[in-house]
């Protein structure tokens, strides 16, 4: 059962299923790396704040709207 | 000229590698029609002549934001793109290479950040990587200057492969086959900096590091500055600058028109810079005397805090703040801007999403962060009275929590999306030096050119004006608002007036009214949030376009009005 990822726990490690939004936001997400089939692991959060996760070898910050958008399955929790 | 683009995402050393290969008739521009800058210079390759330009960073070549926009445009005239790539990232970066690689231009890869990749446990095959994608890559290292003669002589050997162009769903997997055959990652101990990036956006620790890092970087701002000032421009104004200035006042006489506009009054029969007013006396002590010094250190370190690659990170910890006052945490970015001078803070704007939250941050900055200029007088008049500091430090409050009211107010009244935060965190960085002298010269240059001839002018205008007396009929026509409402004296109308012109003159001109210390603190938070300066007017003017702008400054003049009015009641 795919979440979003602001939901995910702390530390898990999940694969993006789906990115649910506009064509702006579409493509921004995947310059970042974050698209359907990508291994994310969500490092940490900040409350109200942004969802920091790590992809590829990257750090990236997803505001907590745009989380929202992003389903994905865990593998690890 | 052939045209060489050094292309790369944000973050990659691109900056400095520009810097090394090109030589001193380095300029930056904006690109036509945006405020979008970007950095070209002539070097020489071989024996013939090129331009480098240096192409602002991006992620991707879909445009995505208005520097991505630019960054397609100029592709599409350059004659070979060196590809900057982070080796410490490989994975991230490879999505523009690919991308660039589907491009008409020929392509060399700078496989930058080199010696990191042995810090950092990560071992890439060089040729294995070459082979995958096709172009030649050369291993860098911009600050040593490690690779660069091979890079420069191996651009002739750049490849145009102009590869069918794919979707974002079929590049990353194909990034994902070239990565797992040319890097392996070993384990590694984490390095110090590595340690101060993880609590730096800490959900607790990083608060602490971001109260610590901006009460120290304001500290040193003003140690700076009252180093600067003590030990370099007083001794220089009253040594040296002084004699020479009351020689010229005995020759031309106190009272000539002469020496009025250019000196000014003579106050107990002597110069005084700040309340004589005069061309040559205020007109110059305050910008270069008083708030160069301020300029000059708060630009110093707001570089360093960008070179390390601190702000980024203070955007996303106070990401879940900012969502509260209607904005994203990339606008504190802007507003710190502003406290060094709010023109080059509007423009920052520009890189918000949604017109409306453009707007919300240009009014705020215009209400609730004053700029150095306008700080240094602040502390300049109300610091030496008996316990001066505690009253800045009540000025600072008053404009925070109005810039705070004015979040929540604003996001109420206005429409539009609310736009979200989405940005990877580069990792810290130590400040190369050379990039950091080049940005530091440019602001303050920056700040000379636009702030003297306005303030000369100024000076020029009220003593006229004052001739004239229509000064004296402004004073009588608003002095019931000013001295009922605000308590202040009638005479601190001008001020106001010239507040307009220059914040930073406009205090000092509260400066010779005998006002108790409540009517300083009146006079100069009114005076800070009133109007904007003129060259900020001018800014807000073309971003906000009219509408806006009335509506901007409607919402500054009654704030001020009521804020001061509030402050006379409860002072």
């Amino acid at each position: 059962m795919p979440i979003a990822l602001d939901r995910m726990t702390k530390g898990s490690r999940g694969r993006i299923v789906e990115v649910v939004g506009g064509r702006g936001a579409v493509l921004r997400l995947s310059a970042q790396g974050i698209v359907p089939g990508a291994t994310v692991v969500k490092t940490s959060e900040l409350r109200g704040g942004p969802v920091l996760l790590r992809v590829g070898g990257t750090q990236v910050a997803v505001g907590r709207g745009l989380a929202r958008h992003v389903l994905v399955e865990v593998i690890t929790a | 000229m052939k045209k060489i683009l050094l292309v790369g995402n944000p973050n990659v050393g691109k900056s400095v590698l520009f810097s090394k290969i090109t030589g001193i008739n380095v300029h930056c521009s904006n690109y036509p029609g945006t405020t979008v800058e970007y950095s070209c210079g002539p070097s020489i390759i071989g024996t013939e002549e090129v331009e480098v330009i240096d192409v602002p960073g991006s992620y991707s070549l879909d445009p995505t934001s208005k520097a991505e926009e630019v960054a397609v445009e100029m592709l599409a005239e350059g004659d070979v793109a060196i590809n900057v790539v982070d080796a410490t990232n490989l994975e991230r970066n490879l999505y523009l290479t690919l991308q660039l690689l589907e491009w008409d231009i020929p392509v060399i890869v700078a496989l930058n950040i080199w010696d990191e990749t042995k810090h950092r446990g990560i071992e890439i095959d060089v040729e294995k990587l070459a082979e995958a994608l096709g172009v030649p890559v050369i291993p860098t290292n911009a600050r040593s200057g490690f690779g660069l003669d091979k890079l420069v002589h191996g651009i002739s050997r750049a490849r145009n492969l102009e590869m069918p162009s794919l979707t974002a769903h079929e590049r990353w997997p194909k990034i994902g086959e070239i990565i797992a055959s040319v890097q392996r990652i070993h384990h590694h101990h984490h390095t110090f900096l590595e340690r101060l990036e993880d609590v730096s956006i800490h959900p607790t620790g990083g608060f602490f590091v971001a109260a610590a890092v901006l009460i120290a970087s304001f500290g040193l701002v003003r140690v700076i500055a009252e180093t600067l000032i003590g030990y370099v421009m007083d001794p220089l104004f009253n040594g040296v600058y002084l004699p020479l200035l009351s020689a010229v006042s005995r020759t031309l006489g106190s009272g000539s028109l002469l020496h009025d506009i250019l000196i000014g009054n003579l106050i107990n029969g002597e110069i005084d810079f700040i309340q004589s007013f005069g061309l040559l006396t205020t007109g110059l002590y305050v910008p270069v005397g008083m708030v160069l010094p301020y300029v000059v250190s708060f630009y110093f370190l707001l570089g360093l805090l960008e070179d390390i690659g601190y702000l980024p990170r203070l955007a996303i910890l106070l990401d879940g703040l900012m969502h509260r006052i209607g904005l994203h945490g990339y606008s504190v970015i802007p507003t710190l801007l502003g406290l060094g001078c709010n023109v080059p803070a509007l423009l920052a704007t520009r890189v918000l999403d949604s017109k409306r939250e453009r707007f919300i941050v240009a009014t705020m900055i215009s209400i609730g962060v004053p700029c150095v200029s306008l700080q240094a007088m602040i502390v300049g008049l109300l610091g030496p009275r008996p316990h001066g500091m505690r009253y800045v430090a009540l000025v600072y409050l008053i404009l925070l929590l109005v810039w705070l009211a004015l979040g929540f107010v604003l996001k109420f009244f206005t429409r539009g999306m609310l736009p979200t935060l989405l940005m990877d965190i580069p990792p810290y960085r130590l400040p190369y030096m050379k990039t950091l002298l080049i940005k530091f010269r440019m602001r303050t240059l920056g700040f000379l050119k636009e702030a003297l001839p306005v303030v000369i002018i100024g000076v020029a205008a009220v003593n006229l004006l004052y001739a004239l007396g229509v000064l004296d009929g402004l004073v009588r026509l608003t002095s019931p608002v000013v001295t009922r409402l605000l308590g202040l004296p009638p005479e601190a109308v001008l001020a106001i007036v010239i507040g307009f012109l220059r914040k930073d003159i406009g205090v000092g001109m509260l400066a010779p009214l005998n006002m108790t210390i409540k009517q300083l603190v009146i006079g100069s938070t009114t005076l800070a949030m009133f109007f904007p300066c003129v060259a900020t007017f001018v800014v807000l003017f073309k971003e906000l376009g009219p509408l806006d702008t009335v509506k901007s400054i409607g919402i500054m003049i009654l704030t001020a009005l009521a804020v001061g009015g509030l402050l006379n009641l409860v002072l």
